[in-house]
């Protein structure tokens, strides 16, 4: 294949794979309000485009898996010696990301084409899209750091212009600016990590400084690197903060705690805009993110990962459990599941993370598109009967099975596969990463057993609360009223969900329904190996992370069957709770009484404790600064400002009434003597002759006088 | 009784005041030339009685024929301005004309 095409071909592929993309944001950008009418198709069919070039360039990427693919790197920016090139990455998980991308980005498009049908400014919206969808492309590709940074910033920037897309509405606004600041913070520890590899190797090339820890040494307890042109040495500290600071980026942008407060509130944007970017594509930017650095991770890192991930999976599925909105229900569950997928970094199993993140990408995708024909379908019925409801409120749903007979199979199906029930995708990719967690907790014992924990307990708090969601919403009598008039989404709507849900089977994946070990993805996925460097313990060897793999896959059985067996009891214990006979229960609405109770349904008051710890302080800091700056600095200033009006305004009476008074003056006079003086020419000839006989006459007279 | 240079100066003087009083009182521009013929030839009087006095050179009669020559240059170009002063105002009436003073 890559001989038919040849290099060149490849190239042209590659630039079309990028162009595309922003091809679309740029033109119905310029277009503007005219764009309208074919915003939806301009911008489907050019990522429809794209899709297919990522899928021809597919198979390359698969065969090159290095650095040498077929477009060179380019010099970028030299300053001095300094020299910043832009390189790409060719390998399968840059080939796989790429296709994923472009395939959740086409149906969202479609999908967008009926659901934003009404908007007037469509345009704007898919111009959006396309620019997210440009990022996120670059994001993937790219080798280099600083370039990963700037597309990861892109992809920041396209999601907070499309959460504020209806910035009308102060809630979207507000939420785009919060998704926007609470990333910075974890930006900045990504900035932090890359100052720390620049200031180390002097280069940012993921590539190079592969090959660059390899060579780096420790000596005198301090980490050297001496290479041909560049020889520094840091602190030996710095290996785990490199890590840490680059994970802080990913805490930041895949909602991991202590920064999670940012994606339930991004879901003020429109719902197929959660599907893209907050839950298939830029939220799982961290976790791909951690795959590419995984080998500068050494175990310290690598432990805080782990907790850091159980942590926010724990968190996450216990907010879901409480939640009403149910677009904030599967906003938890992202970050329950962003948490496992963290948790699988953190434990080294860099493949089943990876793979969670696939499988994840689909059928999350699936529940958010599927949760948007439903939120569009609530939507249309309450327009019909002028109701003034929440659409997206689960109270108001209900027996939606048969209301919506094409949209809620695939619904069902996506959360079969997120609850992880067997022959599902979602089964074998928590699976693996349970196992490999265990497998990691039992070899490093002790508290390292608590991570696995906690990861165990969220899947049942998983199965509970989406079987809690799925009764409340297609289950028992519909709560609305009236279901006259109520029609399932028209086909440009349900088929994208149904087509994200078939991803969701086990089959896509891997022949074998219960193991994943043998499935294509896995085979396909090389995980890199650790850096080693010279004389330091705390770093997993390849051996060792072998030696982990064989333990998971050892465990392999008895936990895919306890973790199914933690999912039945959790459906079994929502259904006891949510059963279509226990109608009276969802009427009364149950407030939320209690710590726990409360901890679930705000979020753990996390956003209280940032009001208080961080919001509060800032402000009264800044309340502060503003009143040193009005009574210290201003008055400073207008006594300052006073005093030299003041000499001003002497200086302006001295030049007034003396130097102009004295010019005045004379002016005075001219005008004065000319005036008098005037009157004698006054144009009367014989006026003069009358002055100057008397002038002679007079001065005959006094000659006369002068001589005698 | 004999003719004495005082009285060829006496003419003169009256001469004199009668172009003077004629040039001021006058409103017409030509009688105010006529004016100012009368107290040049007044000068002119005056010098050709003092040239008496002078046999040899009679420098007074020459300096009178000269004052006749510009006084008839000056007549002429004063009266061609008053031709044009009367064609473009339709006066002469000095009064009138005082454009200079407006």
């Amino acid at each position: 294949m890559i001989c038919d095409l040849g290099i060149s071909a490849y190239q042209n592929l590659y630039l079309a794979l990028f162009l595309l993309p922003l091809g679309s944001f740029a033109l119905l950008f310029l277009l503007g309000k005219k764009g309208n009418t074919i915003a939806p198709v301009l911008g489907t069919a050019l990522i429809g485009f794209a899709f297919v070039q990522a899928l021809l360039y597919l198979d390359a990427a698969f065969a090159w898996d290095n650095m040498h693919g077929p477009v060179p790197s380019l010099s970028w920016l030299s300053i001095g010696n300094t020299e910043i090139t832009m390189s790409f990455r060719h390998d399968s998980l840059a080939g796989l990301m790429q296709v994923l991308v472009c395939f959740v980005s086409l149906l969202v498009h479609l999908f967008s084409s009926k659901y934003m049908q009404e908007d007037p400014a469509r345009y704007r919206y898919f111009a959006f899209l396309g620019l997210f969808t440009f990022s996120m492309l670059a994001l993937v590709s790219f080798d280099n750091l600083l370039f990963i940074f700037i597309a990861w910033e892109l992809v920041g920037l396209s999601s907070y212009l499309l959460i504020g897309f209806w910035w009308r509405k102060g809630r979207a606004a507000a939420a785009a600016k919060k998704a926007f600041v609470v990333n910075r913070i974890g930006d900045a520890g990504f900035l932090i990590g890359i100052m720390i590899l620049y200031a180390q190797f002097e280069t940012l090339s993921l590539n190079e400084l592969m090959h660059m820890y390899d060579d780096s040494i420790i000596r005198a307890g301090r980490w050297v690197y001496e290479g041909a042109e560049v020889a520094h040495s840091l602190p030996l500290v710095f290996i785990t903060i490199a890590g840490i600071a680059l994970f802080c980026g990913a805490i930041g942008k895949s909602a991991q705690f202590p920064l999670q407060i940012w994606l339930p509130d991004a879901m003020e944007g429109p719902t197929p805009v959660s599907a893209l970017i907050h839950a298939a594509t830029m939220v799982a930017a961290g976790v791909y993110l951690v795959g590419r650095i995984f080998f500068l991770l050494d175990i310290p890192a690598m432990t805080f990962i782990a907790f850091i991930g159980a942590l926010t999976a724990f968190m996450g599925a216990v907010v879901a459990m409480r939640q009403y909105d149910i677009k904030k229900v599967l906003a938890y569950s992202t970050i329950s599941q962003l948490g496992y997928m963290m948790l699988g970094m953190g434990v080294g199993a860099w493949e089943a993370s990876l793979f969670h993140l696939f499988t994840h990408a689909f059928f999350k995708a699936a529940l958010f598109l599927g949760a948007g024909s439903v939120i569009h379908a609530m939507h249309g019925w309450a327009h019909k009967h002028h109701k003034d409801i929440d659409a997206q409120d689960m109270r108001h749903m209900g027996g939606l099975l048969r209301l919506m007979p094409k949209t809620s199979p695939a619904f069902l199906l996506a959360s079969a596969a997120l609850v992880g029930l067997p022959f599902t995708s979602g089964f074998l990719s928590k699976d693996a990463i349970l196992s490999a967690s265990l497998a990691w907790g039992n070899a490093h014992g002790g508290p390292h057993l608590i991570a696995p924990a906690l990861a165990f307990f969220s899947v049942a708090l998983t199965a509970w609360y989406v079987c809690r969601m799925i009764l409340l919403v297609f289950f028992g009598k519909f709560r609305g009223g009236n279901k006259a008039g109520f029609s399932d989404v028209p086909a440009l709507m349900w088929i994208p969900v149904a087509l994200l849900a078939t991803g969701s089977l086990f089959i896509v994946f891997s022949i074998n329904p219960l193991d994943a070990a043998s499935g294509w993805l896995q085979e396909v996925l090389q995980s890199p190996r650790s850096a080693r460097i010279t004389g330091y313990a705390p770093m997993h060897s390849l051996t060792e992370l072998n030696g982990l793999r064989h333990q998971a896959h050892r465990l392999h059985l008895v936990v895919s069957l306890f973790a199914v067996l933690l999912s039945f009891m959790g459906i079994l214990l929502a259904w006891r709770r949510f059963r279509p006979g226990n109608v009276q229960f969802y009427l009364g609405l149950p407030a939320t009484k209690g710590l726990i109770a409360g901890l679930s349904a705000f979020n753990w008051y996390l956003d209280a404790i940032y009001r208080v710890l961080v919001v509060r302080p800032v402000l009264r800091l800044a309340t502060l600064s503003q009143s040193i700056d009005n009574h210290m600095i201003d008055r400073t200033i207008h006594v300052l400002a006073k005093s030299t009006v003041l000499v001003a305004w002497m200086t302006a009476w001295a030049d007034r009434w003396i130097v102009d008074g004295a010019v005045k003056a004379i002016a005075w006079l001219a005008a004065f003597t000319g005036t008098v003086t005037k009157k004698i020419q006054g144009g009367n000839i014989q006026g003069y002759f009358v002055w100057s006989v008397l002038f002679m006459t007079l001065l005959i007279l006094a000659m006369w006088s002068w001589m005698t | 009784m004999s003719i004495e240079l005082s009285h060829y100066l006496l003419i003169a003087a009256i001469l004199f005041c009668v172009g003077l009083s004629v040039a001021v009182t006058r409103k017409n521009a030509i009688f105010v030339l006529i004016g100012i013929e009368l107290m040049l030839n007044a000068a002119n009087l005056n010098l050709v009685a003092f040239s008496q006095f002078d046999p040899d050179k009679l420098q007074g009669q020459s300096l009178a024929l000269f004052v006749i020559v510009v006084a008839a240059a000056e007549a002429s170009v004063a009266l061609a301005i008053v031709l044009q002063v009367y064609k473009y105002y339709k006066t002469s009436n000095l009064d009138q004309l005082k454009k200079l003073g407006d």
